[in-house]
């Protein structure tokens, strides 16, 4: 990092401007052009060739609602540190801002657990080891099902529907959020950091059981593809390929194959319907779970998604306004504890990380206003009231010293 | 009440006739609850035998009183609409309709929020618990030099 010359600002850091404006979904050229500075110049801040002066140091901050502490900080974020794989539903071009803002909320989130972890204590993690191959390709779908079967018993699961699985995962040791994402292909991503699972779940479709299957997809790649490297995440190829596989793991921890052989003997829309309530599955997913275990012909199938769409079931399936989204509650826990034990306060919270209470509510996904300081301040009216009377009863009673009093007067009468 | 499987005057379909006293019913389905099942010569014969519709004759007159079952394609473990339609001797309309599923509206909502559909030795619901709060980490205990010594 280099730090600023005599005009600059010592200290700033480039790296926390880049990664401010990847966290509000901007891009340098804006910003450049929004705070009337050259492109040019807002490069050099970035690269840290240059540093802007505190004047424009200030502006920023303004512009981008970050405290100036932020762009002084040291980088935080080790570049040499090996990253897990993130597995995103979508790489499109789309998606990428998106996907460059969740990752940085998803950066300090990590921040955040590793700081609370000093002062308590996480669930331990439990999440099964299985000797996954590294080639997406050597995943067979029978091996998926046995895996399912083998994470549901390895967490004393039987066969059937799981009450809550966001719970499920938080009790195992994982790290649940729920925030919106911003893009609609964008349902949810996990990774693996420090040996703890994260998974971040979009709240923009706000629909019950398309979460828990984005939370059991997520599953699905953490234990399916933990051995995956890096280049077979982005490829196209090996992409859609770990997708299906994901999506097969949601459907087989969600819906075993046993219990579904033994519920579904008439697989039909009005059978699927009602097994929604009890599964907290999508009709959808119970549709392509039948396909996948063969268990009715392709015809039968093909009939099935023909209803379905004429039902128009595509945009809005039964039920779906009526089932409560599953909440995360262990980060929101942690801190709650960390805040009324007193260990810290919503300003030394904030002062760690740099940011203001709005990011870090966002990026935990937290009520607006869940960390302000200022938010829940209670002003003691009565002590405010009986103060002010007080000040009322010692002002003296003199009639010059309280002014005098002069009427209105009519319009028709003047002074 | 009696049900048995009749055969057509060509001996080459079945229809499932219901009978209870003077009280003949067959079975439609039909893709709307006013929809009229398609032209069969054996629904016109029980119309024509004697129906409500007449009203000049008097009920004890009638050999018959011929009713539709009507409800929605098969493959429903729920029927979205249970309707008992009397037709009239001509059949073109209904001399009365009777909702099954209007007048006893508490059958579908109680199976449809008990889940007694399931049979009780489907696999019980996994109740997972919320996630508990989480334990304060302990903090060293600060060791006096004294007892160091």
């Amino acid at each position: 990092m280099k730090t600023g010359t005599h005009k600059g600002t010592y200290g700033f850091n480039g790296e926390s401007l880049r990664e401010v404006i990847l966290a509000r979904g901007f891009t340098s050229a804006f910003v450049a052009d929004s705070l009337n500075v050259s492109r040019q110049s807002m490069s050099n801040y970035i690269t840290g060739r240059n540093s802007p002066n505190p004047d424009l140091v200030d502006r920023i901050c303004r512009f981008l609602n970050i405290p100036e502490s932020f762009l002084l900080k040291e980088s935080t974020h080790d570049k040499t540190e090996q990253k897990s794989p993130r597995f995103y539903r979508s790489f499109s071009a789309a998606t990428k801002n998106s996907r460059e803002m969740a990752e940085i909320k998803l950066e300090w989130l990590i921040e955040l657990i590793n700081f609370l972890e000093i002062f308590i204590e996480l669930p331990t993690v439990k999440f099964p080891k299985f000797d996954t191959p590294s080639d997406p390709t050597r995943i067979s779908n029978e091996f998926i099902e046995a895996v399912a079967i083998r994470v549901r018993q390895f967490w004393g699961l039987g066969t059937g529907p799981i009450s809550n699985f966001v719970w499920l995962l938080e009790n195992n040791g994982a790290v649940v959020v729920r925030r919106q994402l911003h893009a609609k292909t964008l349902d949810a991503f996990s990774c693996w950091q420090g040996g703890r699972p994260y998974i971040i779940l979009g709240m923009d479709k706000n629909c019950a059981v398309c979460s828990r299957f984005d939370a059991a997809h997520e599953l699905g790649h953490l234990i399916l593809h933990n051995n995956l490297p890096e280049i077979c995440v982005r490829s196209s190829k090996y992409f859609k390929m770990g997708e299906e596989q994901a999506n097969r793991f949601a459907g087989a921890i969600l819906f075993p194959q046993e219990a579904f052989f033994k519920e579904i003997k008439r697989p039909n829309l009005e059978i699927f319907r009602l097994s929604k309530r009890r599964w907290m599955v999508s009709i959808a997913m119970m549709i392509k779970r039948a396909e996948h275990l063969e268990y009715i012909s392709e015809d039968d199938i093909k009939t099935l998604w023909v209803r379905y769409s004429n039902l128009k079931w595509r945009t809005n399936e039964p039920l779906d306004d009526e089932l409560e989204v599953e909440q995360p509650k262990l980060v929101k826990n942690i801190i709650d504890l960390a805040i009324n034990e007193g260990l810290l306060s919503t300003e030394e919270i904030s002062n760690y990380l740099h940011l203001f209470h709005s990011d870090i509510e966002d990026c935990v996904g937290l009520p607006n206003n869940y960390l302000d300081p200022k938010a829940f301040q209670v002003i003691e009216l009565n002590s405010w009231i009986t103060r002010h009377k007080q000040e009322v009863k010692n002002v003296p009673s003199s009639d010059q010293q309280l002014g005098t009093l002069i009427p209105f007067q009519p319009k028709n009468n003047p002074i | 009440m009696r049900a048995e499987s009749k055969l057509n005057k060509k001996g080459t379909y079945s229809h499932t006739l219901i009978s209870s006293g003077n009280m003949v019913l067959t079975a439609s389905s039909v893709p709307t609850p006013r929809s009229k099942p398609r032209y069969a010569d054996f629904r016109n014969q029980y119309a024509a035998n004697g129906q409500l519709s007449l009203f000049d004759k008097m009920e004890s007159d009638l050999t018959i009183i011929y009713a539709t079952l009507l409800f929605p394609p098969p493959k429903a473990l729920v029927p979205a609409f249970v309707v008992v339609g009397f037709p009239t001797n001509d059949r073109r309309t209904y001399a009365e309709r009777l909702d099954f599923l209007a007048m006893y509206s508490s059958i579908e909502e109680s199976r449809e929020s008990t889940g007694q559909e399931f049979p009780s030795h489907h696999a019980p619901v996994e109740e997972i618990p919320a996630p508990e709060m989480p334990r304060i980490r302990p903090r060293p205990q600060i060791v006096e030099a004294k007892e160091l010594l």
